[in-house]
Parts: C-alpha cells; structure tokens; sequence
C-alpha cells in the first residue's frame, strides 16, 4: 500500500527541467519568509499601508510555501528510505546534514546572544514571544532549507530525448487530499 | 565519467543502453533505480554503488570492467581498429 503511495510521489523528467528547477528554487526562497513576516507583523505592532504590503508579502510567500512543499522533489526529501534509489538516499541525507549543520550554528549564536543579553541585563532581552517566533521560523526554516539544498544540488535533465511525462493527476489528487484534510483539522481546531 | 575518492570512474552506461535501444526509464526500471540515477550516472554526476555497478553489468551481460573502468574506454573506431590488427 505504502509503496504505491511513494510511487505515485516518484520524480519524473517534468520536474527535473531547468524551468521547473528555477520555479522550485524561487518558490523555496519565497517560503522563507512566511513566518518571519508574520512575526514582524505580530511583534513590531505594525499598521496602516506597510501592515497591509506586508500580509500580502505573507500570502504570496505562504502560497510559495504550498507550492514547494507539496512538489514531487520535497516529497522525495520526507519518503522513508526504504522507498528511494540509492542517488535519492543520498541527496537527502546531504540535505538533511547540510540543514543539521545550518540550524545549530543558528541555534548557537542565538543562545549566544540570549545569554550574553541575560547576564548584562541589557535593553535587548528578547520577549518570550519574540523567542516562540524565532522557534517557528526555524522549524520551518528547516523544510524550507531542506529543499531549497536539494533543488540546488539537482541539475537539470532533460537531454534523455524521451517525451516528456504528463502530470500525473493521482499525485494532484493526493496532494490535493492532504491539503483538504489537513485544513478541516486545522479548522476544527481554531473552531473547536 | 564518474568520482570516487577523488578517482575517476569512467563508464559506458549511455552507448550501452543506445546501442539496446532503451530509454532511461526502461534500463532504470530494469536495475530498480529512479531514471534520473541513470541520467546522472551517464553524465558522470553521481557514483554509482558496487550493487547497481554489478546490476548494470549483469543487465548488459558484461564483465563489471568492461563497463566501468577507472581509465577512459577507447573510442568504437579505436577498438575496432584493434580488433581488425589483432586478426591480421
């Protein structure tokens, strides 16, 4: 059963075109700033005409977001190895370590910096909020990242001469699936 | 061509399989890797494992160094010309 889920994520030549390549690289980088500008928005307390360009900012970027995650490739990135060829078990394993080594330096010069702002009882101490955003970020920013590795560790294959597979629509069903169920249980959620 | 351990590994992956005429899905499908292993294995992007080494010879019914070598293979038209020495 699993292994027919994980065949129909398979890549095939559509996303490996250099244009397909360039769309997954820009929409990764734009799904880096989801958080941070929800945060901006949440902690700098900012209104009128910049609040306004910056949730649109944020609904571009979340789109960008949903476009990335739900490609065939990121996919790849979160299938269980059992189901990936040795070249896709090895990307994935460079991207993951590569994100590894990003987010703990990350996490080493913030804890740096929290430490030092709380021993000197400076004006910088950061608020606890402004600390759960940067947690979120960085979550996300882990994904995000993942991919954004991989897509730039992938070259573009599309000299095979073989014709181009079609998209395939069980995948645009399970994706489409996945996003449906997860927005009820997110609804569910805020509504409950 | 391809690196492993700083050595390269040339390979003739991509005359092979022409020369069956298969597509890179269809020699993928027979090995059991994702087409675009075979791709970037033909270009020399990635280091093929000993097991999809042996696969790949097995498929083609061929010693392993017959198609990997860590020496670039003679050209069709060198080989040939060798044989035709060889016979005379």
């Amino acid at each position: 059963m699993l292994s027919k889920v994980f065949g129909i994520m398979e890549t095939t030549e559509v996303q490996l075109t250099p244009q397909a390549l360039t769309r997954l690289r820009v929409t990764t980088l734009l799904s880096f700033l989801v958080i941070p500008i929800y945060g901006a928005v949440e902690l700098l307390d900012v209104s009128g005409g910049a609040r306004t360009t910056l949730i649109a900012l944020g609904v571009i970027s979340a789109l960008a977001m949903l476009y990335s995650f739900t490609t065939r490739l990121a996919n790849r990135l979160w299938t269980p190895e059992k189901y990936l060829d040795e070249n896709e078990i090895e990307r994935k394993r460079r991207s993951m370590s590569l994100t590894f080594q990003v987010l703990t330096g990350v996490l080493a010069v913030l804890l740096l910096y929290m430490s030092f702002t709380a021993q000197y009882g400076s004006n910088a101490v950061m608020s606890i909020n402004a600390i759960v955003f940067i947690m979120a970020s960085l979550f996300f920013m882990s994904f995000s990242f993942q991919i954004a590795a991989a897509a730039w560790m992938i070259k573009p294959l599309n000299d095979s001469g073989a014709k181009p597979v079609a998209a395939d629509k069980r995948y645009m069903v399970l994706v489409a699936v996945f996003i449906v169920i997860t927005g009820l249980a997110y609804a569910a959620r805020m509504f409950s | 061509m391809l690196y492993i351990y700083n050595i390269m590994i040339y390979n003739r992956v991509k005359l092979l399989r022409t020369e069956k005429g298969l597509s890179r899905k269809a020699l993928a499908d027979a090995v059991g890797v994702n087409f675009q292993t075979i791709g970037y294995l033909e270009r020399g992007d990635y280091n093929a494992s000993l097991e999809l080494a042996f696969k790949l010879a097995d498929y083609f019914e061929l010693p392993l160094d017959r198609v990997f070598s860590p020496r670039p293979f003679k050209t069709l038209a060198e080989e040939l010309a060798a044989a035709k020495h060889a016979a005379q």
